[in-house]
Formats: structure tokens, C-alpha cells, sequence
């Protein structure tokens, strides 16, 4: 028992060495938080303050307060069928990423982790590589991927499937869209790989090696172990996955400029805040340089992400909770 | 316990130095724009002897106006020595966003636009939102270049053209004929095909190519929407007047003219005839790709306006090719061939707020001289003159003279994009790519029916909207 007696000095000495003092706490946060109030508490609330202005986005210009302009001017002049179908494409988008993006993900992740894998360190680096590659490399990629008609899909439904006269996939207003998804998910599913892949790591091996010597086999295995345990990774890949998903424009914008069928509402943000074909839902007749109107748009955005975000946080608790 | 001091304090260190380093960097030579849109053209003193000071111009990607721009870098240098012309040039399609950009990060001397037109104005105030070009005249972002020695270098007419309220902030470097196709001249020798004078003789020349099943009728860069879009115009210009396309934008902006009234139902046949005649596949053909599958010697026809002629020209220098106005429904009444449509093009502009203003104006001043203005034009190839008295010595841009004796402006510029509008609407009402030939979704009655209700909703929208 006196073996086990601490000293008070020696107590102490294990605390400062456990732990940071306040200050050096302080220290190491305050860039964060800097970070956080620069680039995205000022701006965001800058840009509420703003939807209530005509400011254009030139530099230099002069602008004013219109109180609730902007907002009517959404709610009134922007065409509802091409605003509902923006919020169409835009929850379109993101249940369809969300679902599929962590469905491989988890696939992958399981697979990578299997220890009877050879190489999956450098398979990892391979999924993972499409995650740092920008929105211009990505959509240069696929553009060329599906160009026609010299682009290898186009000559693979010509040659091998025989058709006549293939779509132009990224110009078709039946599949462009579609297109536009999976270069979004191909971009993504490796981040959502890699978090499925610590939250694997984490599960213990004496869990599985006692269901198996109660004779449970690996699909047991994962539906009544490894989903459970992994639930938290799921929560934090769906959120990320939904919240990019709903404010995703950059692929958008480089791969059909929201032309056919493809501009969501953070393209349309886009547009009207600088300008481009996609400032209504698929024509651009708007002039754009319109920063006022555009924040009230991302103001209505934001309600829409916050909304789901929410509502889809409390969903994954309550199934945490049963899980 | 000092390791970790040491640890906590390089750690936030780097971070805030990473902070910090985030900031622009404070330009000496940023001056506040002034109000009104009319800012001195006066500003900083020649840089000290040895001493050499950036002139930034950027401008979209035209592969001969690049190269002709870095051609003349060094004689700019000889002649203002002290200043350094650095050229940046993006796609057409990012070209906006990037000089949005670069005026915001003042770090930029010399900008470029189309044409200065469709302004905002007190009759249209309320159906049409306020161009860009007007927004930086507006708010006094460009210099005012009207009592500059080197505008006398223009013609009047041009300088007219693109004046705002007869002040000029701009420099129209050239014209453009686009509302053309270029043809395969072997072709058309081969299958004893000749310039069409009217509609049904271009349909007929269409179902020739088609027939003789050995090449392509016409291609065109459509994945980039605008190319084929601006054969509405095209269309337009061949069917009618300045005057009468003018008037046709301004009653559809009223709601006094639907797209289905008849009297327009010309001009959807005419694109969805043009429409059936492009390759297969057409609408996913880049911009860029587009010369190129002309230029290789199997297609009949190419639609795209005349600066693309010396790109063709690199891309193949053994075709031999030429260019005509899409025709109207009949032949002209006074003998001459189709007339080309044209536009003001390449615009060069000084920012206000520009970090070397005197720099932007002597690169302004060099590049008007008689000589290096002539130069330009016989290297670019497909602008015709902003100067008076320019004798030009390229063959492609002489063989456009016939169709530039009663050129109009073109529609483009004539038809305002009505606020508010949806898709359908957009271009005028009159989008190619909405029609089923083309994978679309509408016939071109139906397509004529979805603009006219979207117009229609637009104008009621702005109806509820202003009477609030």
C-alpha cells in the first residue's frame, strides 16, 4: 500500500506534466478562434448585413441600405419553377452524395482495413488523392473524360455499346446532372473513407474475436459490431457530406457553368454574386455583379442548410441512441 | 515542461505569422476611384531612370491577340522605357470573375471588355438589370479616356458606337463579323456548292453535304453555350432590320410582342433547321475543339464569327476556306450579298484605381500608333478597323468586304435580357439548346410557348414587384 502513496510534490509534477497551463491554452487557441472570426464569423455576418443593400461587388462603389429588397425581390421576381428546381437539384445533390459518397466510402474503408489486404496503405493514398486535387483539376478531368466526341466514354458507347449517336453526356439535360454528382462524389469519398477508416481503427479486436467464438459470422459481424461502433463516424461523415453537398457549387461552376439541369442553389449564389450563365437555373439573365441580392440569396441558403443540418443532427442522435 | 513552452509559443507563432501573411499587400500606388466616372487622367510620374514599373493587362484568351501582345512587349519597352507590359489572359468563360478579381486586389492596369451596350436606362429601368460595363462607368471605376491625344486615332462613328453619355471609357480595338459560317472551299467545289443568297439555297447546300455522305455539314464549340446561341442572332440579322430587331426586344419586353406571334415563328425554323444540320454530338464539342475538327478537312461548314479565321489558319494551313453571312429568307433587294452582323470587340479600359495609370495610358498611346494598330490587325486576322484609313494586307479580312457594305449591328446588342426571367426566356427567348433537335426538351412551338410564359410571368412578376 505504501507502494501506491503520492506525494503532494510528486502530484503536482504529474499535473503540470498531464496538462497545459491556462495560458499556453489560451495561446494555442487564439489562432483558431482568429481564424474563425476573420474568415468566417465577420464574413458571414457581413454578408446578412449586406443582403439588406444594393451593393454590386465593384470595388469602390457606392451602396445603400433597401431594407427588404432583396428578399422581395426573390420571393416575387425569380421565377418559381427555375427557383424549385434549384432546391429540387440542390436536396437531389445532396441526399443522392450523402447516400452514395459514404455507402463506398464505408465500403472502402471496410475493405482497406482488412488485414489479409495487401498494399492498403497505398491504396488509401489512392483513394484519398482525388481529395486534393482542386474543382478545376477535377472538373478538367472529367471534362475530358466525357468529351465529345473524342472522349473515351463517347467512344465507349460508341464502339463497344454500339451506339449510333451517343449523348453528350455533360451538355445532356437527361445526364449531365447525374454526371455532375458522381464527380462529386468521386472528388469527396475519400475524406469520408479516411474517417470510416479511424473509427474502424478504434473498434477493439476483442470485440469481433468473442463474437466469433460465439459463432457469429462477418456480416453478424459488422451489422451487430461494427456499424454500431461506428455510428459516430457515420454521424460525422453525413453531416460533412450534406453541409458540402447543399453549399457545392465549385464542380458545378467548372464542369457545366449550371447550364442543363445542373445549377443548384449555391450555383445560383454564385452567378448573381459574379456573374455567369447559371443566375437563373439554367440561362443567365441576370447580370450578375449583384452582391446585395446574392447575399439575400445566400441568407436563404443558409436557412435551408441550417434547417436540414439540424433536423438530420437530431435524426442521427435519436437512431445513436437506439443504436 | 520548457519543451512544451517552447512548442506552444512556435505553434501559435507560425499560426498568427500564417494569419498575417494572409493580408494584401499594401499598395504605394492604390488611389481611392473617384465619384462620378470621370477621374482625372492624370497620375504618377515616370518611374526613376533604372527603374522599371509593371504595366498589367488582362484580357480573354484569343490566341492571336496573346501572341500579337507579347510580340510588341519590347518595342513598348523602347519606346517607354522604364515600363514593362505583363500580359494575362483567361478563358472567355472566367473572364469576368478574373477582372472583377483583379480590379478588387488593385493590381491591374489595363482591362478588357466587349462593347459597352444594353444600358440601363429610364424607359427600361424597370425590366432590365444594369450591365456591368455601366455599373463601373456608374460608379466611377473607369477612367475617363475622351480628352486622351490617342483617341483622335479612332473613328468618330466607332468611338460614337460605344460612347456613354458621349463620354469614352474605352477603346474598341476592332470589329467583329459573326453572324457567318465558315465553309470548306474544296468541299463545296467538289460537291459544286456556291455561297448562298438566300435561306433555302444555305438548306440546300446543307442537304448536299448531307447527301454526298462523305463529310459533316456544320460543327460548332456548343458546350459553351454562347457559340451556338449567337446564331439566333445570326438568324436575326438576316431577317431583319437594326430598327426592326430593336423594336422586336423592346415589345417583348413590354409584353407587347409574344414569341408565338407569327411574325416570329421564322426565326424559330430557321434555328431548328440550322439545328438538324450540326454534327451528332454537337452540343458536348468544347469551344476550343471546335477549329480544330473544322480545320481537319472534314467539315463542310463551321459556325463561329471571324476572329476564330486565324486559328483555323495555324491549326491547318493548307485549307483553304472562306466565309459567308447566314442569308435571309429572300435575296437582298439591292443586289448586294448577305450583309455580316457586327460587334465591337476587344475594348481596352484603365481601372481608376489602377497602381500605374501613366503606364496603362502610354501602352494605350503605343498601341494606337498607325503602325502597331495596322500590325495588329493583319496578325490577329478577324477584326476588321477601328481606325480610319487602315489599309489592311490580310486576305481573309479583305474577303469579307463585300459583306461589309451595309453591315448592322447586331441583334445581340439590340435585344435586352428581360429582369427576372426564367430559363426559357433567357436569351431573348430564343435558345437552341432547348430544342428537341439538339436533345433538348421542346419542339420549336413549344419552345416559342415556354419563353412567351415566361416572359409573361416575368412581366407580372415585376408588375406585383413594383407595385409593392
Amino acid at each position: 500500500m505504501a507502494l501506491l502513496k503520492i506525494t503532494a510534490p510528486q502530484r503536482r509534477k504529474a499535473r503540470r506534466l498531464r496538462t497545459f497551463a491556462p495560458w499556453m491554452i489560451m495561446l494555442c487557441i487564439l489562432p483558431g478562434l482568429l481564424h474563425y472570426f476573420a474568415f468566417r464569423l465577420i464574413p458571414s455576418a457581413t454578408t446578412a448585413v449586406l443582403s439588406f443593400t444594393n451593393i454590386s461587388g465593384l470595388p469602390g462603389s457606392a451602396f445603400s441600405f433597401i431594407g427588404l429588397a432583396n428578399y422581395r425581390e426573390f420571393f416575387i421576381l425569380q421565377n418559381t419553377r427555375d427557383l424549385f428546381g434549384a432546391l429540387t437539384r440542390t436536396a437531389i445533390f445532396a441526399v443522392t452524395v450523402t447516400v452514395i459518397q459514404n455507402a463506398i466510402a464505408l465500403l472502402m474503408a471496410v475493405v482497406l482495413t482488412n488485414k489479409i489486404m495487401k498494399g492498403r496503405n497505398l491504396y488509401r493514398a489512392v483513394y484519398f488523392m482525388p481529395v486534393v486535387l482542386g474543382a478545376a483539376v477535377v472538373a478538367t478531368m472529367w471534362k475530358l473524360l466525357f468529351s465529345t466526341p473524342t472522349g473515351p466514354i463517347f467512344l465507349f458507347m460508341q464502339g463497344v455499346l454500339g451506339l449510333e449517336n451517343p449523348p453528350a453526356i455533360l451538355s445532356s439535360y437527361s445526364y449531365a446532372f447525374p454526371a455532375v454528382i458522381a464527380a462529386q462524389i468521386w472528388q469527396n469519398m475519400g475524406y469520408s473513407m479516411v474517417i470510416f477508416i479511424a473509427g474502424l481503427q478504434n473498434i477493439p479486436e476483442e470485440i469481433y474475436e468473442a463474437a466469433y467464438i460465439d459463432g457469429a459470422g462477418e456480416w453478424q459481424a459488422f451489422w451487430r459490431i461494427t456499424f454500431p461502433l461506428l455510428w459516430s463516424s457515420i454521424t460525422v461523415n453525413t453531416l460533412l457530406a450534406i453541409i458540402g453537398s447543399l453549399q457545392s457549387f465549385e464542380l458545378i461552376m467548372t464542369i457545366t457553368s449550371g447550364q442543363f439541369n445542373t445549377a443548384t442553389l449555391g450555383m445560383m449564389v454564385f452567378a448573381t454574386a459574379f456573374g455567369g450563365r447559371g443566375a437563373t437555373s439554367s440561362g443567365g439573365s441576370l447580370a450578375g455583379m449583384r452582391q446585395g441580392y446574392a447575399a439575400a440569396q445566400s441568407i436563404v441558403l443558409f436557412v435551408a442548410v441550417c434547417t436540414v443540418t439540424i433536423l438530420s443532427q437530431l435524426l442521427m442522435r435519436k437512431m445513436e441512441v437506439d443504436q | 515542461m520548457r519543451l512544451q513552452k517552447a512548442f506552444t509559443l512556435i505553434l501559435a507563432a507560425l499560426l498568427l505569422l500564417g494569419l498575417v501573411s494572409c493580408g494584401t499587400p499594401a499598395s504605394p500606388a492604390t488611389e481611392a476611384p473617384s465619384g462620378g466616372g470621370s477621374a482625372p487622367a492624370t497620375s504618377q510620374p515616370a518611374p526613376p531612370a533604372g527603374e522599371t514599373k509593371k504595366v498589367e493587362l488582362l484580357t480573354w484568351t484569343n490566341e492571336p491577340t496573346v501572341l500579337f501582345l507579347q510580340s510588341i512587349q519590347a518595342g513598348f519597352q523602347e519606346a517607354y522605357p522604364g515600363y514593362e507590359l505583363v500580359i494575362s489572359n483567361v478563358p472567355s468563360g472566367d473572364h469576368d470573375s478574373a477582372r472583377e478579381t483583379r480590379v478588387a486586389a488593385n493590381n491591374v492596369d489595363i482591362i478588357s471588355f466587349q462593347t459597352f451596350a444594353l444600358p440601363q436606362e429610364d424607359w427600361n429601368k424597370d425590366f432590365v438589370d444594369k450591365p456591368t460595363w455601366q455599373q463601373y462607368i456608374d460608379d466611377g471605376l473607369l477612367l475617363d479616356l475622351t480628352d486622351e491625344a490617342f483617341m483622335k486615332n479612332y473613328s468618330a462613328d466607332i468611338l460614337a458606337g460605344n460612347a456613354y453619355r458621349d463620354r469614352f471609357y474605352s477603346i474598341c480595338q476592332g470589329t467583329v463579323a459573326y453572324t457567318g459560317v465558315f465553309y470548306n472551299k474544296a468541299i463545296f467545289t467538289e460537291l459544286g456548292l456556291s455561297e448562298p443568297k438566300t435561306w433555302d439555297e444555305f438548306l440546300a447546300i446543307c442537304e448536299a453535304v448531307k447527301n454526298s455522305g462523305k463529310y459533316s455539314v456544320i460543327t460548332a464549340g456548343a458546350a459553351d453555350n454562347w457559340p451556338l446561341n449567337m446564331f439566333k442572332n445570326a438568324i436575326f440579322n438576316a431577317m431583319f432590320t437594326e430598327d426592326e430587331s430593336s423594336e422586336i426586344g423592346r415589345k417583348l419586353m413590354t409584353g407587347e410582342l409574344t414569341h408565338t406571334d407569327p411574325s416570329l415563328a421564322p426565326i424559330y425554323t430557321c434555328m431548328e433547321q440550322f439545328a438538324s444540320y450540326m454534327e451528332p454530338g454537337v452540343t458536348g464539342i468544347n469551344y476550343s475543339d471546335a477549329p480544330g475538327r473544322f480545320a481537319a478537312g472534314n467539315m463542310a461548314m463551321y459556325a463561329d464569327g471571324s476572329w476564330t479565321a486565324p486559328t483555323i489558319e495555324t491549326a491547318n494551313p493548307d485549307l483553304d476556306f472562306g466565309y459567308f453571312s447566314l442569308p435571309g429568307l429572300s435575296a437582298r433587294g439591292d443586289g448586294l450579298p448577305p450583309q455580316y452582323g457586327i460587334k465591337y470587340d476587344l475594348s481596352f479600359s484603365v481601372p481608376s484605381n489602377a497602381p500605374n495609370k501613366e503606364g496603362a495610358l502610354n501602352f494605350l498611346e503605343y498601341f494606337s500608333r498607325k503602325e502597331i494598330y495596322t500590325s495588329f490587325l493583319n496578325s490577329v486576322g478577324g477584326f476588321s478597323p477601328t481606325q480610319a484609313d487602315t489599309i489592311l494586307e490580310n486576305a481573309f479580312l479583305n474577303s469579307l468586304a463585300p459583306g461589309l457594305q451595309k453591315p448592322k449591328l447586331n441583334p445581340e446588342f439590340l435585344i435586352y435580357g428581360l429582369k427576372g426571367v426564367g430559363e426559357y426566356g433567357a436569351n431573348g427567348g430564343f435558345s437552341f439548346f432547348y430544342l428537341d433537335v439538339l436533345g433538348g426538351p421542346y419542339t420549336k412551338e413549344q419552345l416559342a410557348q415556354a419563353a412567351a410564359d415566361d416572359y409573361a410571368t416575368a412581366l407580372a412578376s415585376l408588375s406585383t414587384l413594383q407595385g409593392q
